[in-house]
């Protein structure tokens, strides 16, 4: 006579007594919380979203049409003049959408997901990534075209324009529409603005360039800036962290020591030394900064590593699988890496949203020429009346670094036993 | 059930205790009741999870209130129902007349600082030393629970003595007021065997020493063998037999209870150790009727499934919560056993 | 534990070794020249021979001269006598050191006469100092009353709130927070228009009596502090909730509740000494970390501090003002986290380095 409304009531209960399914891995009860979590699920959505909407910013705003039909003739300009790196990118978007199927398929039929079929499956979409530039950058260049489409626009039949059409970098010619706040204010506030044009629905800068086509650019550079600048990081970080924990001894010595140097000079400084002291023709500015953050960034992870393998070389079972025979390149991929890798992940967040940070710290000094966010950021904040330049480009840093951070904080509780939810 | 006379220190009656989480109501104790007589000993038995620490904890109102909630019944010190004192009384009450000790001495104590501090501030919280006198009966307690040259460990960390050493200060700060009840959660499982035998023997001559009642929560039989004078057995939440020692052990009468007296080894058979089948299930997904009836051999697949069994007294201080009790009776007496390996 | 430190404060020694050594070979090794580039910066285009000589007279001065130590042509110097040079270069640098002259800052030159680097930062240290100073103590002021609020009221309302806050907050740029405050609340800006937009004092400073200067210069120094305090107090504040969440969940906590304590000694007594133990660790690291990220604060706001010293030095390749400051920071850090060790260890009883 239990109520069954607030128990279950398991009259189904097998002999074995719990219901039956697959034993979970470590990697999919941390996955499986994650979903729990709606702050953290959210940042992820908007952290996809945004890397969405940077790799397809020449379909959002720019001044080659989709497709253009003229003369009965008809083409698709924008593909051909899309850059051999936005290719890769898109490629690389797409590979990442079709992970699981590629770690489906890699399984080698057992019930489970761990870690090794994952990094397998990472491994192949590496390579034919790999493939696909390796094809366009030896064979391909992207055509340019500087306003050929746009003046031409009427002689054509069709022409499918992006969203916003209009050229990404004005250059120096006139245009109508310098400096003008974004449209809907001046709908709004007909007295200090007067209305701007829908065509550019966030304003425009001093010398006449759209504000959202350039959030749309420069958050690739933040996303870039972030993604491969960590993933330096990371591999510095759990190369040497393994090599440290693995041999011990002296090796362990010196690596720390290096770590311990590396910690003690002030990033920022190293940074601005290296930029201004590898000139333009050998790298540019830009992967100046991301492979500096990146060489400079992988003391925590080593850490990480370090500790981690420092635990379970202690354990049984890697004494076991030593005894019998495994080899250590071995271990340390089933093993090491898998239970390491949560706590690094954390890291690894909060290390983009850092890298972030410090290349808005950097534009604000004026040492970086990529358009970015920090360079929006330093450029309104010299004009504070053009006030929608920040108020765009710091919400948007401020909107991206909070996703990261956001994230970083869910995977830090989905790993947590004791938060079980 | 048994009544409730002037010998009586406490008496639970009906206590439930819930947890309410997003995943669903867990039913960790479900109308528990039992006494505790003035000086003697009974022991809550069970395996891990079927609800003893929570039963103990919902005692002394330490039941962490998000998420949990003693939703019914009430416990009796005296006469006084402790469910429904206000904050600053059952303050009083706790370290003072119902003391408990946990299962990991080595996590028990506060690192930064000092044993005698910590014994000191329960003896300077209830009663009206001064500072000079409270340090002697420190001392003095230290000594009596067996802890060599106790002037000078005083002032040492928690973290300079072993496990057995910590279990001793942890019954030194639960004894130093004078309690007449004490609730021992799982005290020696932590321990190393000898370290357990010298515990045990400390807690009876402790017992017999101050007078007063204990109430022994453990897994471990041999250990109820030793210490406790009744026994009830819990599952899922509910007691399911109660009795004096010797007769729960000469003659089970709940299935679960005769499994659990099979699963130890033992000298004399030489079988393989029997095992009830099955798992536990969740207190969140409590089975229908008999909370047991899954798992055992006696379920007749229909009342057992759909009515759950009072707990009914059967004699003499024994009681029973099983349709089948009789049954089991016969089987034993039969001399055959209730599971077939 | 006086071995310890001291064998500490030895261990260093090779590390500030490292740390100095590989700033001054990344700074000397570079290509590009940073004399010439100041000469031409500074007097425009000068004829070559000129140029050419003042040039190396300067190099000479700074120790930035490269010397030919083998090799037949006695004008070349080729990648491996560069690197000895530079080595050369660190041994004079440290000899100089040893005696207390950090030679010579290049950027000054030509105007004043050239300065020393240590009188440099000397007299922009008490700025950064003191606004350093009072950026950590009120990090800690606030931080810790409101990481235990959130942790002893966890779930509820302030927690909550208090963490969607605390986590905007530390994701929110410098650059974009001083921008914010000198716009809505500085002078020219919109809104407020209450706090100065730049310096440390007001006009007439110099003619103001103690009571007016001391309130002047706080004045000044509102915005400038809040912009340095908001990113530490976020961090701290989440640090300390997590540290005493996972305190009041511990056993012992338990039992203090079990002996019957009121509540409030549980949580400020038993529980919030074992959580303020990070907590304290992690704000003396803070510190070196405020001083050399104080650049960004001391642009925005137009504040002479020893940040902006390292950071414009840093652009500009002043070897010697680079050097002191690196120097100083490494040396700062290295001590900053042995404090932080000893502290850890004074306050827990249980680590003893013996």
């Amino acid at each position: 006579m239990t109520d069954g409304r607030t128990t279950r009531v398991a009259t189904s209960v097998t002999p074995g007594g719990e219901p039956a399914g697959p034993p979970r891995t470590y990697g999919s009860i941390v996955w499986g919380q994650l979903k729990k979590r709606p702050s953290a699920m959210v940042s992820l959505a908007f952290i996809v979203l945004l890397a969405l909407a940077a790799i397809l910013a020449p379909f959002i705003g720019g001044e080659v049409p989709i497709r253009w039909v003229e003369g009965g003739e008809a083409s698709w300009p924008i593909f051909r003049c899309l850059t051999n790196g936005e290719y890769v990118a898109m490629v690389a978007f797409l590979l990442g959408a079709l992970l699981p199927i590629t770690i489906r398929l890699v399984r080698p039929g057992a019930e489970q997901v761990g870690a090794s079929p994952m990094l397998r499956a990472l491994a192949i979409h590496a390579a034919v990534l790999a493939v696909v530039a390796g094809l366009l950058f030896g064979m391909r260049e992207p055509e340019r075209s500087y306003g050929f489409y746009l003046e031409r626009a009427d002689e054509a039949e069709t022409a499918w324009f992006p969203l916003i059409a209009y050229p990404r970098n004005p250059g120096f010619s006139e245009l109508p529409f310098k400096e003008q706040p974004p449209s809907w204010l001046g709908w709004l506030a007909p007295e200090s603005y007067p209305p701007g044009s829908w065509a550019h629905p966030l304003g425009t800068g001093r010398i006449g360039d759209d504000v959202l086509i350039r959030i749309l650019y420069g958050a690739r550079t933040a996303l870039n800036i972030g993604f491969v600048a960590v993933g330096i990081s990371l591999a510095i970080g759990v190369l040497l962290g393994a090599i440290s924990g693995n041999f011990g001894g002296w090796v362990d010595l010196v690596l720390m020591r290096v770590a311990e140097i590396v910690m003690s000079i002030p990033r920022l400084i190293l940074i601005i030394i290296m930029i201004t002291v590898i000139p333009e023709r050998w790298i540019p500015p830009i992967w100046t900064v991301v492979l500096v953050l990146g060489v400079t960034g992988w003391t925590g992870t080593y850490r990480l590593m370090r500790a981690e393998l420092f635990r379970i070389r202690g354990e049984d079972y890697m004494t076991a699988a030593r005894a019998l025979g495994v080899r250590t390149g071995r271990l340390l991929i089933r093993h090491a890496i898998p239970n390491g890798l949560a706590p690094i992940l954390v890291g690894a967040t909060f290390g983009i949203a850092g890298a972030v940070f410090l290349e808005v710290t950097l534009a604000f000094l004026g040492l970086v020429q990529t358009p970015s966010w920090g360079m929006m950021l330093n450029d309104g904040r010299q004009h504070l009346e053009y006030w929608w330049l920040w108020v765009t480009s710091g919400s948007a840093i401020f909107l991206t670094v909070f996703a990261y951070n956001l994230l970083g904080e869910g995977i830090r509780d989905a790993i947590d036993p004791r938060l079980r939810i | 059930m048994t009544e409730t006379t002037t010998d009586t220190l406490l008496a639970v009656n009906g206590l439930t205790t819930r947890f309410f989480t997003e995943e669903g109501v867990s039913r960790a104790v479900e109308e528990v009741s039992f006494q505790i007589p003035r000086g003697g000993t009974v022991a809550l038995v069970g395996e891990s999870g079927c609800g003893k620490t929570v039963t103990a904890l919902s005692i002394l109102r330490l039941v962490p209130d998000p998420p949990g909630r003693i939703v019914a019944g009430a416990v009796h010190l005296d006469g006084t129902d402790l469910l429904t004192l206000p904050g600053d009384a059952m303050r009083r009450v706790r370290g003072n007349r119902i003391s408990m000790i946990f299962q990991e001495p080595m996590t028990s104590l506060n690192p930064v600082f000092t044993v005698g501090d910590q014994v000191l501030e329960a003896l300077l919280l209830h009663t009206d030393v001064d500072r000079a006198e409270g340090r002697r009966r420190t001392v003095d307690m230290l000594r009596k629970v067996g802890i060599p040259d106790p002037e000078r460990r005083l002032d040492e960390y928690p973290h300079q003595m072993s496990g057995g050493m910590r279990q001793r200060v942890m019954i030194a700060i639960s004894l130093v007021c004078g309690p007449e009840l004490l609730i021992a959660d799982e005290p020696t499982t932590a321990l190393d065997v000898t370290i357990q035998a010298q515990i045990l023997d400390l807690l009876r001559d402790l017992q017999a020493d101050l007078g007063m009642s204990v109430l022994l929560i453990t897994h471990d039989l041999g250990v109820v063998a030793e210490m406790a004078r009744h026994v009830a057995v819990m599952y899922l939440g509910r007691i399911v037999e109660e009795a004096d020692i010797r007769d729960l052990f000469d003659r089970p009468l709940h299935p679960y209870t005769v499994g659990l007296f099979r699963s130890r080894p033992t000298l004399q058979h030489r079988e393989r150790l029997a095992s009830i089948p099955g798992l536990v299930p969740s207190p969140m997904a409590v089975p229908s009727g008999c909370s047991f009836h899954p798992r055992c051999p006696l379920s007749d697949g229909e009342r057992c499934v759909r009515e759950r069994p009072p707990l009914e007294t059967k004699h003499a201080a024994h009681s029973v919560a099983c349709w089948h009790a009789d049954r089991v009776a016969e089987v034993r007496d039969r001399g055959e056993g209730l599971y077939e390996t | 534990m006086r071995t310890y430190i001291l064998k500490r404060l030895l261990l260093m020694v090779p590390t500030l070794v490292g740390i100095t050594l590989l700033t001054y070979a990344i700074v000397r090794l570079a290509p590009g020249d940073p004399v010439g580039a100041m000469i031409r910066m500074q007097a425009g285009n000068v004829n070559p021979r000129v140029f050419e000589r003042e040039a190396d007279r300067i190099r000479q001065r700074l120790g930035l001269k490269d010397y030919n130590f083998w090799g037949a042509d006695p004008d070349r110097i080729d990648a491996a006598e560069k690197i000895v040079n530079a080595f050369y270069g660190y041994g004079r640098w440290v000899w100089h050191m040893a005696q207390g002259d950090f030679g010579e800052s290049m950027q000054q030159r030509t105007t004043e006469g050239s300065k020393d680097p240590l009188d440099l930062y000397v007299e922009r240290a008490h700025v950064s100092v003191i606004l350093n100073l009072i950026a950590e103590v009120l990090i800690f002021l606030i931080a810790v009353p409101v990481g235990l609020m959130a942790a002893r009221y966890s779930g509820r309302l302030f927690d909550r709130g208090s963490t969607i806050v605390l986590l905007g907050l530390w994701s929110l740029p410098q650059v974009l927070a001083g921008t914010l405050l000198l716009s809505l609340l500085a002078r020219g800006g919109i809104g407020l228009e209450g706090f100065p937009y730049a310096g440390l004092h007001g006009a007439g400073a110099e003619t103001m009596g103690w009571g007016e200067w001391f309130v002047d210069t706080l004045w000044h120094a509102t915005l400038p502090v809040l912009c340095l305090v908001y990113g530490g107090l976020a961090y701290l504040a989440k640090l300390g909730r997590a540290s005493l969440l996972e305190n009041l969940r511990a056993d012992y906590v338990r039992t203090a509740r079990a002996k019957g304590l009121p509540e409030r000694r549980v949580v400020y007594h038993h529980a919030l000494r074992n959580s303020l133990l990070p907590m304290i660790t992690t704000m003396v690291m803070m510190l070196p970390m405020l001083l050399g990220g104080s650049v960004v604060v001391e642009r925005i706001f137009t504040i002479p501090g020893m940040g902006n010293l390292f950071v414009g030095a840093a652009m500009q390749r002043d070897l010697a003002v680079i050097m002191f400051g690196t120097l100083v920071y490494g040396t700062l850090a290295l001590l900053s986290l042995l404090l932080a060790d000893i502290l850890y260890a004074w306050a827990d009883p249980r680590i003893r380095y013996d």
